[in-house]
């Protein structure tokens, strides 16, 4: 529901004018990072497993690049069993720690925790397994929005209505959509979505993740907060973003970024000119 | 106890009125405007030999009470000619007075000595009245005459700025202004997302608002109150008046039903469809546009009783091609009722209807969304004239509220859409007064009142419960709140009450006059609000929902004090006014990080009980008289507010520290002057200087899932946008060959944002797609605007 203040806002937008200016903003201190998102893709064979650990450190707003985080120990124990699953640095690209046994699969109804050591203080968080539907179909639409131009493109899937359902949905393009099953639980659904940008002629993957509600309000914060939709003179204040990681030796120092494990689907799916 | 205030009250009141021995008359009556029987409010009817004087109330009565004896009586109001007669005060009498406009017999018009300033010696300060004159000159954006843009131009009142919907008091919210017309209710009073306000100019007689001091007739909204009375309609003749601008147009007709003893009045507004849209291709079928509807009518039954019928109904409607359209709007309809019981007692009996209604379709996701507010309201005042020195105005008030927070269903077969109902809402709000406007002694006068509230949240159906009644849970580990789930829900008889608050109102506001130019008043106002719109965005959308207090709502209290001093120079050429206030408003909420409001069934899952307090310092200066006229306001004020935890491991909102409203503005300018060149050329200005609105700045940036995100860890509100400032002008044209012919017709030429100033509406953080390079980028809605409109009537 959030984004339909964004759709009647951007009526707003489309009578004033934008443009980029100097500001100065301040500088607080650099946070460690941790981008744990794992996609677990069981209704493929193989089951594929996307997804490592990224750490980086936050940085000035207007720094080209954030430095990232080499030096850190970085495993996931099974909680059920105190299994732990070791990660390793990957050689082409620094920060991006990936599992050193790629074949381990996690399972539902799991506690998995997350722990990253560095700089002598240990971070930690623990997530489970969230289960998710399939997409049933994408086709091309020729509805537009505001400017005129943009591409519409129908998703259609069904709920699974014995249970409360919070999605993911990624668009390629680092274009994400959370959605609730609070009013179409159980129910065949099918809504549209819009690229902004001429996306004609690309293939792009479309997936849909299962998520908790934690991750849900989340990813809400965090897309709003990145301005997606662009510019909008409704402003709400903006949240400090926590997400479900830990500092256990001094929690002050909070790290920011979200441990999550998600089961997806997805589909290709060609975008016509 | 409460009952026991009243009663000594109503004693004290007696006890004034059995003092005077001597014998005694009464003298009342109506004053109306000659060419069109149209009432007048605020006349004074002036005794300048002993320094008495009375004012007409809303409705163009007055009554004073006076010892036998021979007077000069003296009836002035601004921009109409006097009437002076003597009059032998020998028994009761009535006296209805017509007056006639100077300007329209400019040449013959002696302007007299205005004998006394009543505004010098009334109690009542904080109050800034403007009239529909005074409106149409200031220029705005668009050319569109509008009320609460030019309200924005007095002293301790701010907008968000362009596109901002609502208007901000004393460091207030937007929704803690009662706007009243024609004493209904109106809960959003923005056309277009606040280009414009719901009042058609045309159709308006007089505007007050009042921001401290108010008096106990009003409640219900802790901020202001903006009383709205429309125009009764001409009942001698028929005449139409009517505008054309770049935006919209507006007509109004008026005149009598039966001549002399009933009018009518209808004006529509209507802005062109495509406005502000650009066209992209023909297949796009964008609108956007509003209109509006004002009637009125009014019949005199015979000198002591008077009927009203008004109605209001205004509609904005948005659609984007097939994929999304938006409606919504106020409708208000009033039938009132005024009867003299004796040359002494007026009252006025009001039933009034009010709604407001929002409603989406968004086809692209299948589904309709509807929300409102509807509320029945009947209001009794009386205004008793007991003395020369003494008046009494009493009345009760009931407000039956339903709430109906927003309803989702499919647009079409094919949509999966579950048809979803939000629980309505019902609640209802009581209040009767008692006040006193009393003359101590020449220098000296009082008005002081109470109001006793009531507001009771009736059941309803499927209210949720939560383990240890606690719907906001804090997550010590994450240092996060987070929704509590209900375990479980329970339905409540509609006659049954959910809560039930109950508070005691006092008013006091005192004046005393040095001598007949030069006076201090001080105030004090205690006021509870018991409805809360809930919006998390720097100033209102038309989505935001109103919310009645309940068992995890409190309602919202103020106190308000101020002190003011004021000047009048000149007879009035020039006047000062200076006031300095403090108020504190207890129980005013804020949202959790993320929180949804939007179809959001239980609120107390995402909000924190706080406290806001506001002061600050206000100056005008006017000059009221010559071919100058104008004034300059400035206003020097703090608005902040606190959140704090729950218990002292929460943090609360910032930390628990205080922090700025959204509308906190340390330094507002404005100044509006108009030079009447001749009778055929007018030119009026306005400048405008705001302190920018407080916002924040990202202290960083992370990178998660391929998104860069702004990191806000510092105190919320800390910076602030740009200043905001501009200068905007107009002319207006009369032609001469407009004498002795009945179209009377005017051009008015404007510049909005003369030297086109790039006010920044918001200032964004974000990443350019295109270019992957993280920028601030400013949002500003109006460059220079140039505007012509033609207005008539004949």
């Amino acid at each position: 529901m959030k984004k339909l203040c964004f759709y009647i806002i951007g009526l707003l937008i489309i009578t004033s004018c934008e443009d980029v200016i100097d500001v100065d903003v301040p500088n607080g201190e650099p946070r460690l990072v941790i981008d744990a998102s794992f996609e677990i893709y069981l209704d493929e064979t193989p089951i594929d497993a996307l997804g490592g650990v990224r750490l980086t450190l936050s940085a000035p707003f207007f720094d080209d690049s954030v430095p990232t985080v080499s030096d850190a120990t970085v495993f996931i124990t099974n909680l059920s069993d105190n299994s732990i699953i070791n990660f390793v640095e990957s050689l082409g690209e620094p920060g991006f720690f990936v599992p050193e046994d790629p074949n381990v699969i996690p399972e539902f109804d799991i506690d998995y925790e997350l722990t990253v050591i560095y700089n002598e203080e240990t971070y930690k968080a623990t997530t489970q397994l969230i289960p998710t539907v399939s997409i049933d179909n994408i086709e091309q639409g020729d509805g537009t929005l505001f400017e005129g131009d943009e591409t519409e493109i129908i998703v259609f899937f069904t709920d699974d209505g014995n249970r409360e359902d919070f999605y993911l949905f990624d668009f390629d393009f680092n274009l994400y959509l959370p959605s609730e099953d609070r009013f179409y639980q159980g129910e065949s659904f099918n809504f549209s979505y819009f690229y902004e940008d001429m996306v004609g002629g690309e293939e792009v993957t479309i997936k849909i993740l299962g998520i908790d509600e934690r991750y849900f309000n989340y990813s809400n914060i965090l897309i709003e907060q990145s301005e997606q939709e662009g510019g909008n003179p409704f402003q709400t204040p903006p949240a400090q973003i926590r997400g479900n990681i830990i500092n256990t030796t001094n929690p002050d120092n909070y790290a920011l970024g979200y441990f999550n494990l998600s089961e997806a689907n997805r589909f290709q799916f060609t975008i016509e000119e | 106890m409460k009952k026991n205030i009243l009663c000594s009250l109503l004693a004290i009141c007696t006890l004034q009125f059995a003092i005077y021995g001597q014998e005694k008359f009464t003298i009342n009556g109506t004053i109306s405007e000659k060419s069109s029987n149209e009432t007048l409010i605020g006349v004074n009817v002036l005794f300048p030999e002993i320094g008495k004087g009375v004012v007409t109330n809303e409705y163009g009565f007055y009554s004073i009470t006076l010892p036998e004896g021979i007077y000069k009586l003296q009836v002035s109001y601004l921009g109409f000619k006097d009437i002076i007669q003597e009059i032998n005060l020998n028994e009761d009498k009535k006296l209805n007075f017509q007056l006639v406009e100077a300007s329209e017999m400019l040449d013959e018009v002696v302007i007299t000595e205005n004998v006394e300033k009543v505004n010098i010696k009334t109690p009542q300060m904080s109050l800034n009245k403007l009239t529909a004159g005074t409106i149409k000159q200031i220029p705005v954006v668009l050319g569109e005459a509008d009320v609460i843009k030019s309200i924005v131009l007095l002293p301790g009142v701010t907008s968000g700025g362009e596109g901002a919907s609502g208007f901000n008091v004393r460091g207030g919210a937007a929704d803690q202004n009662l706007i009243l017309l024609d004493e209904a209710t109106i809960f959003n009073s923005s056309h277009l997302f606040g280009f414009f306000s719901v009042f058609n100019p045309d159709a308006i007689k007089d505007i007050k608002l009042y921001k401290g001091g108010i008096p106990a007739r009003y409640g219900g909204r802790v901020s202001s109150v903006l009383d709205i009375y429309q125009k009764e309609g001409n009942s001698k003749e028929y005449h139409i008046n009517g505008g054309l601008g770049l935006v919209a147009s507006r007509l109004l007709a008026e005149g009598p039903i039966v001549k002399n003893k009933g009018a009518f009045l209808v004006g529509g507004r209507a802005s062109y469809a495509h406005l502000f849209l650009p066209v992209v291709d023909d297949g796009n079928d964008n609108i956007a546009y509003f209109y509006d509807l004002n009637t009125k009518l009014n019949y005199k039954i015979n000198e002591n009783n008077n009927i009203f019928l008004s109605g209001y109904f205004g509609r904005d409607v948005f659609a984007i091609s097939e994929s999304f359209r938006n409606t919504y709007g106020n409708t208000v309809l009033n039938l009132r009722w005024n009867h003299l019981f004796s040359d002494k007692l007026f009252s006025n009996l009001s039933l009034i209807y009010s709604d407001y209604f929002y409603g989406l379709e968004l086809d692209f996701v299948g589904f309709e969304w509807d929300s409102g507010i509807r509320n029945f309201n009947l209001k009794y005042d009386l205004k008793h004239y007991l003395s020369d020195n003494f008046q009494l105005n009493y009345g009760i008030n009931n407000i039956y509220y339903r709430f109906n927070p927003g309803e989702i269903k499919p647009n079409s077969d094919d949509s999966g859409i579950i048809r979803d109902k939000l629980i309505d809402k019902y609640a209802n709000e009581f209040g009767v007064y008692v006040d006193a406007e009393h003359k101590i002694s020449n220098n000296l006068s009082l008005q002081y009142g109470i109001r006793l509230s009531n507001f009771i949240r009736l059941g309803q159906d499927e209210i949720n419960i939560y383990e240890n009644n606690n719907p906001l849970l804090f997550n010590e580990e994450l240092q996060i709140y987070e929704s509590a789930d209900p375990i479980g829900t329970e339905s409540v008889s509609r006659s049954a009450q959910l809560a039930n608050f109950t508070n005691l109102e006092p008013r006091v506001a005192l004046a005393y006059a040095f001598n007949d130019n030069t006076s201090i008043k001080a105030s004090y106002n205690r006021m509870a609000q018991y409805l809360h719109l809930l919006s998390n965005t720097s100033s209102p959308t038309p989505l935001d929902v109103w919310t009645p207090s309940g068992r995890f709502v409190k309602p919202q209290m103020l106190n308000q004090y101020a002190i003011g001093y004021f000047k009048s120079i000149k007879d009035d050429a020039y006047s000062i006014e200076t006031e300095i206030f403090y108020k504190d408003i207890e129980n005013r909420i804020d949202y959790i990080d993320g929180a949804e409001l939007i179809a959001n069934d239980a609120i107390e899952r995402e909000i924190l009980n706080g406290e806001a307090r506001a002061y600050g310092l206000e100056l005008l200066i006017r000059k009221n008289e010559g071919k100058f006229k104008g004034w300059l306001a400035y206003t020097l004020s703090k608005s902040e507010q606190r959140t704090p935890g729950r218990t002292p491991t929460e943090t609360g909102i910032n930390n628990g520290e205080w922090y700025n409203t959204p509308y906190d503005k340390t330094h507002d300018i404005s100044f509006n002057g108009s030079y009447e060149l001749n009778d055929k050329w007018k030119f009026n200005a306005n400048f405008l200087f705001q302190t920018g609105q407080p916002t924040n700045y990202p202290t960083g940036q992370f990178e998660f899932q391929g998104l860069v995100v702004p990191v806000f860890d510092g105190l919320r509100n800390d910076q602030r946008l740009p200043s905001y400032h501009r200068l905007d002008i107009s002319a207006t044209l009369t032609p001469r060959k407009n004498k002795n012919r009945k179209w009377q017709g005017e051009w008015v030429f404007s510049v909005y944002n003369l030297y086109n100033r790039r006010n920044a509406a918001s200032i964004n953080f974000s990443q350019n797609t295109e270019t992957r390079v993280n920028e601030a980028v400013r949002t500003s809605i109006f460059g220079i605007v140039p505007a012509v409109t033609y207005n008539f009537k004949f």
